[in-house]
């Protein structure tokens, strides 16, 4: 019996130990290409990829997300497909620095050129990878916080505008007639707040423009990032107290929010991606267009022209056509109308009244009471953080 | 010659029915068959690539990143995946059910993380010690309270663990994002640990390469088993646990104090988890630590651990190694195209096929009295 218990652990052990033996001099990367595209038409799939996406691990549903890292991922695939090379994705164990550099050097030795890691939770390991493998291309998307001398010069660091998105939704609020809104968000990090940022200061220069007084914006956090019946508590009770309409903001928790809209029969606007489809109640939904950014960064590198922006992040969005709402006809907007939406987009692209550049970001303000401050006499409207 | 030839066959006989060789047996036969039904599976749904997957999966990606790189990070995961495992399997012993573990687990990493930064210039070159110590002697404060829980007021010890589990998360991170030395605001993580506080790896970047992050939490966890072990075999109090393990009522009816053997055990699982929660975090592995309402993920891989072990203290040094070890191979095997998901089915229906040696070892000493009686 005691016997037995050492036993099982230590035979597994040593059989798979005595496999890798036998098995050890077959090399992974020999075989690139041969396994790739699994199901016809796609080129997902196989050992010598040679474009890797790297998931973060907390990002539970990976590439079916319906949100971001699907967007990339589709847009990765077609690329490849269109250009005759086999991309594929991991999935790190954990979280740590360490998980990711594991990773990359994984997807590499299998025979990768392009490391595409993503989120935050790619940031410090992007600080450091790059200068490991100098003839890999590597791309961070929305990771934020890079020190100049921290891009190597195979690294573009590129964050998309996601507060212009959202400006354009809190602008389009404003324009449907709505006072009393609502932003749920998951986390308080600088890829979650871009969204919220965005959007009140949307709310506040469309209230501003157009002389409406008394426009509320009531904000909390939700500390989760997938569904669960507390968000939806919560969003069905804001409803009931007077809220018309509630900015999603929570990446997993976006369910919830929508599912007590959808209860309440009370309009929402999703983030991240065009969300229409997953309510009768979806007004708009904020989006970055991650399909571009993909493309180009993709195209840069086999032809060339890739770079490391000088050293500095690579920030696109409206005025790249990046940042926008769905598109129109899957908007559900009553009173704001197509050519609205046109004049604040070009006003947005143009940087009419320093609306883009003059954006507060994260950067700027670290929190919601920091916005509040620096938005100074310029705010018209109130905003409430409920803790 | 003749003569002997009886002798010899009751020799070997008897040989093949021992307990150590049907237990040979047994181990053998589910760890073959878990390794058949997972190529199985992988065959039927992932046909085109199952043979090179499968390949990758049982080798470790050994082939492909090479064996002192996939030896390094074998022993990486390992590490607190062991000392998980040893926080439920000490509890085992007692009769409790410590599904607290993922609570007391990060509640040692972020009070280790909090002394770090705190006490940065209280400690000099021995801050990685003192945030360790603290980190286990937090996670074991959280495990007492547990038992005392359990033990006075008769909390069942799943509901218990549970709730536990959530409140020592929220609880921990409150404290953290109420400190802003600790607290990056606006970013959502911890601040990055002094150099200090990152463990020494005592030689280790010889054998696994200077990339490496194994460190001298690998031979803290191996002699927290190893005086696991001495103690449940070799001491009055490891004798008291097991006795409680058996027959609580028997134990108490002996004389043995069953509150005070519940709470230390507890104490004991918890001190175990919280080194294990900051080892990992204090290690060159890791920079900041994300603040999420998740529990840490090696709190429950810890309990498959001890169970694959049975509890055994020096057999969780091997089950941790062997999962973190299917955790390598199952990375590469994603090269193939393989959803994470997909991979994790595949590697759990391996640990899951190790419970049932049992019912091997019943079925090869029927198959073995069924020959003799043939014959």
């Amino acid at each position: 019996m005691k016997r037995t218990r050492i036993l099982i652990p230590l035979l597994a052990l040593v059989l798979c130990v005595s496999m890798a033996a036998c098995g050890g001099n077959s090399s992974g990367g020999g075989d690139a290409g041969t396994s790739g595209g699994d199901t016809a038409g796609t080129s997902s799939g196989g050992s010598g990829a040679e474009i890797a996406f790297i998931i973060p691990a907390n990002q539970e549903l990976g590439i079916n997300d319906k949100g971001w890292i699907q967007n990339i991922w589709t847009a990765m695939s077609d690329w490849s497909a269109e250009n005759g090379k086999v991309c594929t994705y991991y999935q790190t164990v954990d979280d740590s620095k360490q998980s990711h550099i594991d990773t990359y050097d994984l997807a590499i030795q299998n025979g990768a050129k392009v490391i595409y890691g993503c989120g935050n939770e790619c940031l410090e390991a992007m600080r450091t990878a790059p200068w490991d493998y100098p003839d890999v291309s590597f791309i961070s998307l929305e990771a934020t916080g890079f020190a100049p001398d921290e891009i190597a010069p195979n690294l573009r660091a590129i964050c998309t505008g996601q507060q212009e998105s959202a400006w354009l939704a809190g602008v389009a609020a404003v324009g449907e007639g709505y006072t009393d809104l609502g932003i749920i968000s998951c986390w308080d990090i600088p890829p979650i707040n871009q969204w919220c940022w965005g959007y009140i200061q949307g709310v506040n220069y469309a209230a501003k423009r157009d002389g409406i007084e008394g426009i509320t914006v009531r904000h909390h956090y939700a500390n989760s990032a997938s569904a669960n019946p507390e968000t939806q508590a919560l969003a069905a009770a804001w409803y009931v107290d007077g809220v018309e309409c509630i900015q999603c903001n929570a990446a997993g928790g976006n369910n919830s929010i929508i599912a007590a809209a959808t209860a309440a029969n009370k309009p929402v606007f999703g983030a991240d991606a065009d969300l229409a489809k997953e309510g009768p109640t979806v007004i708009t939904s904020m989006v970055v267009d991650r399909t571009v950014v993909t493309y180009d960064v993709l195209t840069s590198i086999y032809d060339g022209t890739f770079d490391n922006n000088g050293g500095e992040e690579f920030w696109v969005g409206a005025a790249a056509g990046i940042s926008r709402l769905s598109p129109w006809e899957s908007n559900r907007f009553e009173n704001y109308t197509f050519e609205q939406y046109q004049e604040d987009i070009a006003a947005l692209a143009n940087d009419t009244e320093q609306c883009r550049t003059g954006m507060i970001t994260p950067d700027d303000a670290v929190d919601i009471y920091a916005l509040q401050e620096q938005m100074g006499d310029n705010l018209v409207i109130t905003i409430n953080h409920i803790i | 010659m003749d003569d002997r030839m009886p002798d010899t066959r009751k020799k070997v006989a008897k040989f093949l029915s021992s307990e150590g060789f049907s237990s040979l047996i047994a181990a053998f036969l589910t760890i073959v068959l878990g390794l058949f039904i997972s190529f199985i599976l992988l065959f039927i749904f992932e046909r085109n690539v199952s043979l090179d997957a499968f390949r990758v999966m049982i080798t470790g990606s050994f082939g492909t990143i090479g064996v002192q790189k996939g030896m390094a990070r074998v022993l990486f995961y390992a590490t607190p995946l062991m000392l998980a495992g040893l926080s439920f399997g000490f509890t085992l012993k007692a009769g409790v059910f410590n599904i607290g573990v993922a609570g007391q687990f990060v509640v040692g990493l972020l009070t280790g993380v909090i002394v770090a930064i705190r006490c940065e210039g209280v400690f000099g070159d021995y801050l990685w010690l003192a945030a360790v110590l603290c980190g286990a002697c937090a996670g074991a404060a959280w495990g007492a309270f547990q038992g005392f829980l359990q033990a006075y007021f008769n909390m069942h010890p799943i509901v218990c663990g549970i709730m536990m589990n959530y409140i020592g998360l929220f609880l921990i991170t409150a404290i953290c994002e109420a400190d802003p030395m600790v607290y990056a605001k606006g970013r959502g993580w911890t601040e990055v640990v002094p150099l200090k506080a990152i463990m020494p790896d005592l030689g280790l970047d010889r054998i696994f390469g200077q990339t490496s992050a194994v460190n001298i939490g690998l031979y803290i966890a191996a002699a927290l088993c190893v005086a696991a072990h001495f103690v449940l075999k070799r001491t009055t109090f490891g004798y008291e646990i097991k006795a409680v393990g058996h027959n609580a009522y028997a134990s108490q009816y002996a004389g043995i104090n069953i509150k005070r053997t519940v709470i230390l055990t507890m104490m004991l699982a918890g001190l175990f988890a919280g080194f294990g929660g900051a080892i990992q975090h204090l290690s060159a592995a890791d920079t900041h630590y994300a603040i999420t309402d998740a529990l840490p993920q090696q709190g429950f891989t810890g309990v498959s651990i001890a169970l694959i072990a049975m509890g055994h203290p020096i057999a969780i040094i091997f089950a941790a190694l062997f999962i973190a070890y299917l955790q390598v191979g199952g990375l590469g095997m994603q090269a193939y195209g393989l959803q994470p998901d997909f991979v994790n089915v595949i590697t759990s229906l391996i640990i899951y096929f190790c419970a049932f040696n049992f019912v091997f070892k019943h079925w090869y000493g029927r198959l073995f009295k069924w020959l003799r009686r043939a014959k």
